[in-house]
């Protein structure tokens, strides 16, 4: 038994240096961890090239610092890349709490869409509008703290790739995680200059630029297509070399927290009531005034899933579990309003339970009834600008190009985002939004394809497959009854052409002349739930069950409103919206569209030679803006409500006001029960590029889905309340009086009978 | 809990009258055959002076109230167990000002005609002490339960009351509301036991 102990012990004495070494050559997470020493450690560094080769500063032509190989020697860069600044291009991304949007916008083509891979309701994808990786970088890239879209580079066997864009890639280079845009502490770290590098399409300069630690000399996107970057040299890399020690290190002001200076480049906002010159009216946020930064309440781990404070200890707002797998609630929730203020019961810290992080005061709500703690989110009263009459705009950092510096900067007035909008919450809680009205062109049409369809999704055909189908139709054509609608396949079209796939599947899975082997089954595989071959269209999922073609509806077949690219609009209608005239990028703001030009352009896309499959039937055009759906019915345009064209909103919580600012404070119940209260009865603007001048509101009720009767009647109610507060007192003192009196008398019986007894 | 509470008394008090309902049945009394007053079962006499035509109708006015009230505010909490709101909450509270009022004036005028007799007293003592009492024909429970509605009302309505002024915080407003809840709870199932008792007097 001691010999089997001493050779197991051996054993694990000799594997464990050889697994620190492992780790050690991997150099992946080194440094994620902490010893628990609380000073800062002191980043004297290499600095690594894209090709994993140190920067001297005696380098002759020295390559930009890529931080995949000079954060990631210590760091997990893809860890740090499952995070949620960072992951938004990959599939099944987690969707969480509804967001500010990127917006793509174009004055001249009167749009605004809200774009997002997140699932978020009102949204669309980038797929959506034909949008590459490169083309969203070209878009949004001034304020994108890389990862995703910036490495999505296209492999050298990707078929669906632009030629263009495959070309140009490789000369731009990929735009990495800017670890240094949040966690380089040095003033000279300058967002600004990497938004000009990505102007330039210099995304592979764009973090070395922004850090102070070089300039940098040419430009990608004036390079030809064909432009070597191994072997040309005609953008100019020059660092500082006061700033290499003479190992070649260099110093680099790296924090584990990020100063709030950093968070807000890309998440500030601009009140438009005072702009400009009167900016210095403003306040912090109160929380920042007090002297702590974002980073105290947004905390994140390695994996950089940073709390959106939307975890309370209530519950899990958007009842995901995949939310869960990243979220502990017992922690999270900690760090939330609630968490913070009031204590989160259902941690496991006995701190964490009574509240008072960083010594936020335990708030009394003097006067308040619990009801508003079950209706409205702490946001309500305390956080976004205090509300109006009528909604008021702001600008927002990403949306609207905020930050840029010197000839580069911007003054985008578009999308008009309207603040604040009181609207119900995921969690059922009224809370203050920032919202968008989207307005674009698009095409309404029942989706039409072969796919596949796992659980309950359903994908379109590769595109090969999708040749050997439409090669299959065309055989079959000729059975087809000419006069009929050619879009619609009879049933034993769909069939043969479903049993086509199957067998195409099939084939894939066992590969000629490799039998499958039986002894050794693949795991995997065995697990996996075979994709069925299916066909959407006309409104209906068809599917084969044995030999038997079953239809019935899903949400693949439903009609949809897409958005068209606003490049195609200006192509399809360039001239009737204008578009020639001048200069797009500086005109600013909504330009005037009457509904005669949306006629012709709506003419114009249903005209349009589309590329479709036999099978696809043609789209129908469409235009969405203020909160209507325009399109063309008998030759006339009709508008309608559509849940295409409902404002986009999403919650906000910043900048929170102090508590003599919140509503409701000090008693003041009017703030919000009045007739003219803006809380309730408040104006929301309706934006839209149709009469731009004609102003349009809607209620505020509309979007905290309340009944304005019932808070007209409950307000006028409050006109009563000083003389029911004095009539209960008098009631109760008369009363009491009484009450008192016939208690003495009763004593005195009592006394006199005591009394009596000898 | 309140829930539970609510559901376990106004349960034990209408089975309590049901059994007392079928008690008095199996023992037959008597009916009086005098003609009554269409309004007799509340008191109402012919002979009546302005006050005491006032005193019954405040009396109606007062139950009614209560009726809306207990119905506003047990039928979500009951149900569902939910804080009442929206109309419910409005009706609620248009109505308690009413029923306050009519509160206090049958306090003034009726608080003499409910003090305890000698007899009373002693059948009080008795009771408290288990001792045997002769019970025929006594007004001891209605007046106790007179006294006991009478003495809820008060820390009912001004505990809600308070909490619409800034002296309580969430914690005390808690409070406050739990207090507003059971004092209701008792005065509701206090007047129950108080009407059942005036009802089955007058209708001897």
């Amino acid at each position: 038994m001691i010999q089997i102990i001493r050779t197991l012990l051996s054993l694990t004495l000799l594997a464990s240096p050889l697994a620190l070494g492992q780790a050690a050559e991997k150099g992946k997470g080194l440094g994620d961890g902490h010893d628990g020493n609380r000073t800062s450690i002191t980043h004297l560094i290499t600095l690594f090239d894209e090709a994993g080769l140190p920067i001297k500063a005696t380098d002759k032509q020295p390559r930009p610092i890529s931080m995949r190989n000079t954060c990631g020697e210590c760091h997990d860069y893809d860890k740090m890349a499952t995070g949620w600044h960072f992951h938004s291009g990959t599939t099944n991304v987690l969707s969480g709490r509804v967001g500010e949007p990127w917006v793509l916008t174009d004055t001249r083509v009167r749009t605004q869409i809200p774009i997002s891979n997140r699932d978020w309701k009102g949204t669309y994808s980038p797929d959506d509008i034909n949008m590459t990786a490169w083309k969203f970088l070209k878009q949004f890239s001034s304020h994108f703290p890389g990862g995703n879209y910036g490495e999505m580079e296209p492999s050298d066997d990707d078929l669906d790739a632009d030629p263009e864009e495959f070309l140009r890639w490789p000369i731009s280079g990929k735009y990495e995680i800017n670890c240094l845009a949040c966690h380089h502490a040095d003033r000279k770290q300058n967002q600004s200059d990497a938004a000009l590098q990505a102007a330039r399409e210099n995304y592979r300069w764009a973090a070395t630029v922004a850090s102070g630690l070089a300039t940098v000399k040419g430009t990608a996107s004036e390079l030809d297509e064909f432009y070597d970057p191994e072997t040309e040299y005609k953008i100019i890399t020059s660092y500082d070399k006061s700033r290499f020690d003479s190992n070649n290190k260099v110093f680099l002001d790296i924090v584990r927290k990020p100063p709030s200076n950093r968070c807000y480049y890309c998440h500030s906002t601009q009140d438009l009531q005072t702009p400009g010159r009167d900016e210095w009216v403003h306040n912090e946020d109160v929380h920042l005034a007090s002297g702590m930064s974002c980073a105290d309440c947004h905390r994140n781990g390695v994996d950089h899933m940073i709390g959106r404070g939307d975890i309370e200890p209530s519950g899990n707002p958007h009842d995901s579990a995949d939310y869960l797998k990243n979220f502990d609630p017992k922690k999270h929730a900690s760090y939330s309003c609630q968490g913070c203020h009031l204590g989160n019961p259902n941690a496991e810290n006995a701190a964490d339970r009574m509240g008072g992080h960083l010594g936020a005061p335990i708030p009394e709500h003097k006067g308040i009834p619990a009801i508003h703690f079950e209706k409205l989110s702490c946001t309500a009263c305390h956080s976004g600008r205090l509300p109006e009459e009528n909604t008021a705009r702001v600008r927002t950092a990403r949306m609207h190009k905020l930050g840029l510096h010197g000839r580069h900067a911007m003054n985008k007035q578009l999308p008009h985002v309207v603040t604040p909008v009181f609207a119900k919450m995921a969690n059922g809680k009224i809370g203050p939004h920032n919202m968008i009205w989207p307005s674009f062109w698009g095409t309404r049409s029942q989706p039409s394809y072969w796919g596949t369809k796992s659980g309950d999704t359903v994908i379109p055909l590769p595109f090969e497959l999708e040749d050997i189908v439409s090669d299959h139709l065309r055989d079959m054509a000729s059975g087809e009854d000419s006069e009929s609608d050619p879009t619609k396949l009879s049933d034993e079209t769909i069939a043969s052409t479903l049993k086509l796939i199957a067998k195409q599947d099939e084939e894939e899975e066992e590969p000629e002349g490799e039998a499958p082997d039986e002894a050794e089954p693949d795991a995997d595989k065995v697990d996996e739930t075979k994709p069925e071959p299916v066909f959407v269209s006309h409104g209906k999922l068809y599917r084969l069950k044995g030999d038997v073609l079953l239809s019935s509806a899903h949400q693949a077949a439903e009609t949809a409103i897409k958005p068209l690219a606003p490049v195609l609009v200006r192509e399809i209608a360039g001239d009737e919206l204008g578009v020639e005239n001048e200069n797009p990028e500086r005109v600013n703001d909504w330009i005037a569209l009457t509904e005669e030009q949306i006629t012709n352009v709506l003419k114009l896309i249903d005209g349009y030679e589309w590329e479709l499959q036999s099978w696809q039937p043609k789209p129908e055009a469409v235009y969405v803006a203020g909160g209507k759906l325009y399109s063309i019915n008998n030759k006339v345009l009709v508008k309608d409500d559509h849940e295409a064209a409902e404002p986009y909103k999403w919650p906000i919580a910043h900048d929170v006001r102090p508590a003599s600012q919140s509503l409701g404070s000090n008693g003041r119940c009017a703030d919000c029960h009045d007739d003219t209260s803006p809380f309730i009865f408040g104006k929301v603007e309706v934006d839209t590029p149709i009469n731009p001048g004609e102003k349009q509101t809607k209620s505020m009720t509309e979007f905290g889905e309340l009944d304005p009767g019932y808070y007209q009647s409950f307000a006028f109610t409050f006109l009563f309340r000083p003389w029911l507060k004095g009539l209960v007192i008098v009631a109760c003192a008369i009363g009491g009086l009484v009450l008192l009196l016939f208690a003495l008398k009763g004593m005195d019986r009592l006394v006199t009978a005591a009394g009596r007894n000898k | 809990m309140f829930q539970s509470i609510s559901w376990a008394s106004l349960t034990v008090v209408a089975i309590g009258i049901v059994i007392h309902v079928c008690a008095g049945l199996g023992a037959g009394q008597a009916k009086s055959k005098a003609k009554r007053h269409p309004l007799g079962w509340c008191g109402w006499e012919d002979d009546l002076d302005k006050l005491g035509k006032l005193k019954r109708l405040a009396g109606i006015v007062a139950v009614v109230s209560l009726l809306v009230m207990t119905l506003t505010a047990f039928s979500g909490r009951l149900i569902s167990n939910e804080l009442m709101t929206g109309y419910a909450l409005m009706i609620h509270v248009g109505t308690a000002p009413i029923f306050l009022l009519c509160a206090v004036f049958l306090l003034i005028t009726w608080a003499h005609q409910c003090r305890l007799t000698e007899d009373e007293r002693a059948e009080l003592t008795g009771r408290l002490c288990f001792q045997p009492v002769k019970a025929k024909d006594s007004l001891l429970l209605i007046k106790l339960t007179f006294w006991g509605a009478m003495f809820l009302t008060f820390p009912a309505s001004l505990s809600i009351v308070l909490v619409m002024f800034t002296i309580f915080g969430t914690h005390g407003q808690d409070v406050l509301v739990g207090v507003h809840q059971y004092t209701g709870l008792g005065l509701v199932l206090l007047t129950i036991i108080h009407v059942y008792l005036v009802l089955r007097h007058r209708l001897k």
